[in-house]
């Protein structure tokens, strides 16, 4: 019986798919990824979805938390830590590295203390730059390569107009 | 005799098959209705709101794919066929703008990232570089933006069909 897991690889756009059997090792999460030609090295951790722990996986027994259709995520980073500016208020924590926009999103939300509409009308953009990434976007994702850190604006979302 | 298939066809059928697409299905964001080239229909999933449906759906046309941007219109899953305006999602403030039963004649999808609004939209790139069409991402780029309008406060539901 098939077990798709998909794996998202910090610095690479493309996720990878792999087949876990239930007797799969993590070297078959790191060969399969290799032979998808991506790089990796003793360095990258393996998270579950927006998990804050990594993956604790011994010996060739798949663990029972990946589930089929499962996203895991190959990290550089342990953690990503969040800067977040809105108006002249700025906070910081610390995700994650598959944690997604969204949740960055609900945690400025809560810690702004956004009223619902207000809440509803800004998005998160990347600091310095245009990009308002999808709210599935995993924070590893946004990442430049060498950092474990990522600034946000909570800006107000625009109609399309025109 | 087969009609040869076309590059843009062979390039869309692999992008409905590679892991990107895939997981949104098994995420449960969205999922493959139906496939007729050069049209391709896909429910995507929305946020619950009472009495509103729990998917919607897009008939994309994919002439061109990837390096011409689709079009999309809302389409009745239950009928086959567009979907009448008074079903069509909608919303407070975002949402309105882009889901426009009078733009078009109902036929696309008021986004930069759809072939058919983006002509004599120049303005967008500069607007709404985030919601440009992006030919290396496909099909998926528009997905994930009707997705998360779908998705977020400011959508309040449709009449269910």
């Amino acid at each position: 019986m098939p077990h798709i897991v998909f794996i998202a690889v910090q610095g690479h756009d493309r996720l990878v798919e792999v087949d876990l059997s239930e007797n799969a090792s993590i070297e078959i999460v790191h060969a399969t990824v290799k032979a998808a030609g991506i790089e990796i090295d003793e360095e990258f951790i393996l998270f579950h979805d927006e998990d804050d722990e990594p993956i604790e996986w011994h010996g060739h027994k798949r663990p029972h938390s990946i589930k089929h259709g499962a996203k895991l995520h190959l990290a550089r980073c342990r953690k990503i830590d969040i800067t977040i500016h809105y108006l002249e208020q700025t906070k910081r924590h610390s995700f994650a590295p598959g944690a997604r926009v969204r949740r960055v999103k609900a945690w400025a939300v809560d810690r702004f203390k956004l009223a619902e509409r207000d809440a509803a009308e800004h998005v998160l953009q990347v600091c310095g730059g245009t990009d308002r990434p999808p709210t599935d976007t995993p924070l590893h994702k946004l990442v430049k390569r060498g950092h474990c850190e990522l600034c946000f604006d909570l800006v107000p979302d625009i109609r399309v107009e025109g | 005799m087969n009609a040869p298939v076309s590059p843009s066809q062979l390039l869309l059928v692999r992008e409905l098959a590679a892991p990107e697409f895939r997981c949104g299905q098994f995420d449960g964001r969205w999922r493959l209705v139906s496939q007729a080239w050069p049209h391709v229909v896909i429910a995507v999933s929305a946020a619950p709101r009472p009495n509103s449906p729990t998917e919607f759906g897009l008939r994309f046309e994919c002439s061109g794919y990837p390096q011409v941007a689709v079009t999309a219109q809302p389409w009745n899953l239950a009928t086959d066929a567009p979907l009448a305006a008074h079903l069509w999602p909608r919303g407070k403030l975002i949402l309105p703008s882009v889901f426009r039963p009078e733009w078009q004649g109902g036929t696309c999808l008021y986004l930069p990232c759809d072939r058919i609004s983006m002509n004599g939209h120049d303005v967008w790139v500069n607007q709404h570089p985030n919601r440009l069409w992006q030919p290396a991402r496909g099909i998926i780029c528009y997905l994930e933006q009707v997705y998360d309008l779908l998705n977020q406060d400011d959508y309040t539901g449709a009449v269910a069909a």
